[in-house]
């Protein structure tokens, strides 16, 4: 691969700056255009620049030909959200300016960042405003990335917004829960974007960024309580009307969540944007929701709650809290992360997991059932369960749970050939 | 820097220590050099087993703050998991420049080297075990009883020497082990007894007496447990003796017609420019056997490109008694070797190994055995930990099939490639099943599956790289004097001629203490 100097306008935004950050590790040299320097690292220049502002020359890398500069356009003033004949001018004119540069000084290419909402007819501004823009693009030098819906990473953006509702709310309003939306990583958005970057080839002009398969908005937001908050939400369907009176009332109360009337607007008519064959052309692989995220960090309140589990169904007692909080201090020492999806009738009934233990060694459930075994053995309940009977109650016991074991056997058997 | 009557000894392990007491005694000047460097090891638990079982810090002296000691491979000692051990053997092969390919180098750069977390059995070498050495037993005889006065044995090996008693008490399952025995009586070609330990039972220097709190796994707070590094302070009364931590040694060399060693800040990786040279009469190599292998080669360069390296092929097994299975556990034990057996295979080689009581050793470790649901599973480990015996099993060197060479265009690093033999591997087999027989007799089940072949290297007793008696680059004399470097006497393992299927230390300890002797006789 050849390396490349990348200008990137919106890098202190969810995506930008996870960009900056990919493409570091590529190899490529980054300039960042941003309306405040500082945030960055040393390693990345940073010019000040507004929208509409034109391009800086010194953003240019005088050792990079021009060829292989590549300028990526994320930045959007999400101030112009007022419906009208003008809407989104400062938008449309500040990416004009930066095309225009582009097209003067000859840059291989321009990577325009747009949405799976960008439609001349779209419900919201935004996907307006991205469509008009997306209009001016020409050649085969100048592409547009259509980006699903964004998760992973640091938790900023509608994703930001989503796991605060989602760890905050038992009940989560929601229009429409059953329209498919198509969620897509953040990391895996950027190395879509750095294949466009980089010269990947784009014959219909724009190539979608998403999961390939449309998953139900409502259960998006379930994984995301599930996975993120060890918790179970429920989505109760409010229509548009009441969710966009409840933005207007949130936004103006002093604290708490600003749910944004342009982002309801723009989840409200979201349509299914066909990409499996672009993802294939470009090379990129979309996981599932629930696989891409098992790689985030879990919330520490989903850890407890997988500890508290597993330790009970060792110990056969509840475990002290400072067991618990040692069960997710040591996850990270066996190289685990990310909290297991586990059955809802285990949470409430932990003998269950004994249908559902592992047979012989698995990566998931068995390995945090080790560590539990091993943490609950060397605390003072784990002793104190295991040294206060007689030798008869001992055995006694034993051949009670040899008896349950050898029971639930064909159980487990079937279990673990089925999954395999 | 020189001093040309002193003796440079490289490493404070047992061997250093051993080949630095003679020299003194004798008034000839000694610098010992090692490359520890603080933080110092992490301090054993004080207690007994009974109260550290219930304890609300155990965890701790279980994994280690880090919970690193969680991710321990299940084909190892259990030892190599406690943060004691960790710390000992951490920075070795770095520091060494060694890499491994199916091979367990363990080694240790802190003061006292591997002796801070051995196993502490102490066996001599018999005239049969002594057979491939250019010496007999008589020549090592002197030597031995005078390591087992210094260090504290007890047991079978030093019951001749005054003062002497037998070891800590032994646990149930053995004590039923040895009661069969006196009554059944054993398979012809069977040995079994009472195992020595460099475990004191009573209180000198300082040490205090075996009390059987149970916790040797973990490190011994009393300090009954014999560790080289506890000898600096009555070493360092000798006017002539400096010690110097901190400073490895990087290369030999000739200075001025005497052998020297270029030394660096023991922290540094191989490979960096020495900051130092040190020229003695005599320099004594006891690093241990991969460190000072891997120095000698690395001076050497081309001339010797690789070397062999011996370990004893390993086994473990596990045993039930079944009339103390869901027994309570012993308030009070012992966690190191409490017999030895010795069996005859069929080729006419010995094999041979320690029998071990489970109930000190952590469950989770018994448990991860069982395939049952994990409460049972840990119920049904705490059942079995009081009727459990352990069993090792060590073949003699000659089935091990190591090489250590240099590779790399500055001939700084080290490779050593271990193999794991056919014939090994059948050789254990057929010992487990001896040994099965022989313990059935005694009225253990041997527990089905058990036997887990240990990956080369993981038994530690390495040796043999530069033999005794051997001709040619890869050789010394019989006072380990390397013959490719007039001057330089190996003391450690590296220079026993063979390795009989036997714990080696006490021999190495013996054979550091003959050869100083040997040096100053000749001088």
């Amino acid at each position: 691969m050849v390396t490349r100097h990348l200008i990137v306008t919106g890098a202190n935004g969810y995506i930008g700056g996870r960009l900056v950050t990919a493409a570091r590790a590529r190899g490529h040299t980054v300039t960042v255009l941003t309306r405040r320097t500082g945030a960055t690292s040393t390693e990345v220049r940073a010019l000040l620049w507004t929208l509409g502002n034109p391009l800086p020359l010194g953003a240019l890398a005088a050792e990079v030909p021009i060829e292989r500069h590549t300028l990526i356009h994320l930045a959007h003033d999400w101030t112009e959200a007022t419906p009208g004949p003008g809407e989104g001018a400062l938008n449309v004119a500040g990416t004009r300016t930066l095309l225009e540069a582009c097209r003067a000084l000859k840059l291989g290419r321009f990577v325009f960042v747009s949405s799976q909402s960008a439609r001349t007819d779209a419900t919201n501004v935004y996907g307006r405003v991205k469509w008009r823009i997306e209009q001016m693009l020409a050649g085969d030098c100048e592409v547009a990335a259509r980006v699903g819906l964004v998760y992973g990473g640091p938790r900023q953006g509608l994703y930001g917004l989503l796991s605060k509702l989602t760890a905050r709310l038992p009940v989560l309003p929601m229009i429409d829960p059953s329209r498919p939306v198509q969620p897509i990583h953040v990391d895996e958005v950027c190395e879509g974007l750095l294949q466009l970057a980089e010269g990947a080839a784009a014959p219909d002009g724009w190539v979608g960024l998403a999961g390939p398969e449309g998953v139900p908005f409502g259960d998006v937001l379930r994984a995301y309580a599930r996975e993120l908050h060890g918790k179970r939400l429920r989505v109760l369907p409010i229509p548009l009307r009441l969710a966009l009176f409840a933005c207007d009332v949130l936004g103006r109360l002093p604290a708490g969540p600003k749910p944004d009337r342009e982002r309801v607007l723009g989840l409200a008519g979201t349509r299914p944007m066909p990409c499996a064959g672009h993802l294939a052309a470009i090379g990129i692989t979309v996981a599932p929701l629930a696989m891409g995220l098992r790689r985030e960090a879990a919330s520490r309140r989903a850890l407890l709650a997988e500890g508290r589990l597993l330790l009970r169904y060792v110990l056969l007692g509840p475990p002290s809290t400072a067991l618990l909080r040692r069960y997710v201090r040591a996850l990270p020492a066996i190289g685990e992360a990310g909290a297991l999806s586990l059955n809802r009738l285990a949470r409430v009934w932990p003998s269950l997991l004994r249908l559902l233990e592992p047979i012989g060694p698995e990566p998931f459930l068995g390995r945090r059932l080790a560590l539990a075994l091993a943490l609950v053995e060397a605390s003072p309940e784990g002793e104190q369960a295991l040294a206060h009977m007689g030798r008869a109650a001992r055995i006694a016991g034993l051949i009670g749970g040899l008896t349950v074991d050898a029971l639930l056997l064909p159980a487990r058997m079937l279990r673990a050939r089925l999954r395999r | 820097m020189t001093a040309p009557s002193r003796v440079l000894i490289v490493g404070s392990g047992p061997a250093g220590v051993s080949a630095a007491w003679p020299l003194l005694e004798a008034g000839v000047p000694v610098l010992m050099i090692d490359a520890s460097m603080p933080p110092a090891l992490p301090a054993p638990p004080v207690g007994d087993i009974s109260g550290f079982r219930g304890d609300a810090a155990r965890w701790e002296t279980q994994f280690g703050r880090d919970f690193r000691g969680l991710a321990a491979a299940a084909d190892r000692s259990p030892k190599l998991a406690t943060p004691m051990a960790r710390a000992a053997l951490a920075g070795f092969a770095e520091a060494n420049g060694i890499a491994v390919h199916n091979f367990l180098a363990l080694g240790s750069l802190s003061r006292g080297g591997m002796s801070t977390i051995w196993g502490a059995v102490a066996q001599p070498y018999d005239n049969q075990d002594l057979a491939g050495f250019p010496f007999g037993r008589s020549a090592l005889s002197s030597s031995y009883d005078r390591v087992m006065r210094r260090i504290g044995v007890s047991g079978p090996a030093a019951e001749h020497l005054p003062g002497v008693t037998t070891g800590p008490p032994a646990a149930p399952p053995i004590l039923h082990l040895l009661a069969a025995a006196g009554t059944r009586g054993l398979r012809p070609g069977v040995t079994l007894e009472t195992a020595s330990n460099a475990v004191l039972m009573e209180a000198r220097n300082g040490r205090e007496g075996c009390a059987s709190c149970g916790l040797c796994l973990w490190g011994c707070a009393r300090g009954s447990i014999y560790a080289s590094g506890e000898e600096l302070p009555a070493l360092q009364r000798f006017p002539h003796f400096e010690y110097r931590s901190g400073t490895r040694a990087l290369r030999l060399l000739t200075l001025g017609g005497l052998p020297a060693v270029e030394v660096a800040p023991g922290a540094t990786v191989a490979g960096n420019v020495g900051q130092g040279t040190i020229a003695a009469a005599r320099i004594l190599l006891a690093a241990g056997t991969i460190a000072t292998t891997a120095l000698v080669l690395r001076s050497l360069g081309s001339a010797l490109s690789s070397v062999r390296l011996l370990t004893n092929p390993a086994a473990a097994m596990a045993f039930l008694m079944p009339s103390l299975i869901a027994k309570s556990l012993p308030e009070r034990s012992f966690s190191l070797a409490q017999l030895a057996y010795r069996l005859q295979l069929g080729s006419g080689d010995n094999a041979a190994g320690m029998l071990y009581a489970a109930d000190t050793l952590p469950l989770a470790d018994i448990a991860a055995r069982v395939p049952l649901s994990r409460p049972v599973a840990l119920r049904l480990s705490r059942a079995l930990a009081p009727a459990l015996v352990l069993a090792t099993c060590y073949l003699p060197g000659r089935y091990s099939s190591n090489t250590m060479r240099l590779v790399g265009e500055d001939c700084r690093q080290v490779v050593i490639e271990g193999q794991s033999t056919a014939e090994a591997a059948a050789a254990l087999c057929e010992a487990g099943r001896r040994l099965g027989r022989t313990l059935r007799r005694l009225g253990a089940w041997a527990l089905r599956g058990s036997l887990s072949h240990a990956p080369p290297g993981a038994d530690a007793h390495y040796a043999g790289t530069f033999p005794m008696g051997a001709e040619g680059m890869a050789g010394s004399n019989i006072l380990g004097e390397l013959n490719a470097l007039p001057g330089v006497h190996v003391v450690d393992g590296a220079a026993l001629s063979d390795l009989p299927a036997r714990h080696c230390t006490l021999t190495i300890m013996a054979n550091a203490d003959r050869i100083a002797r040997g040096i100053i006789a000749s001088s």
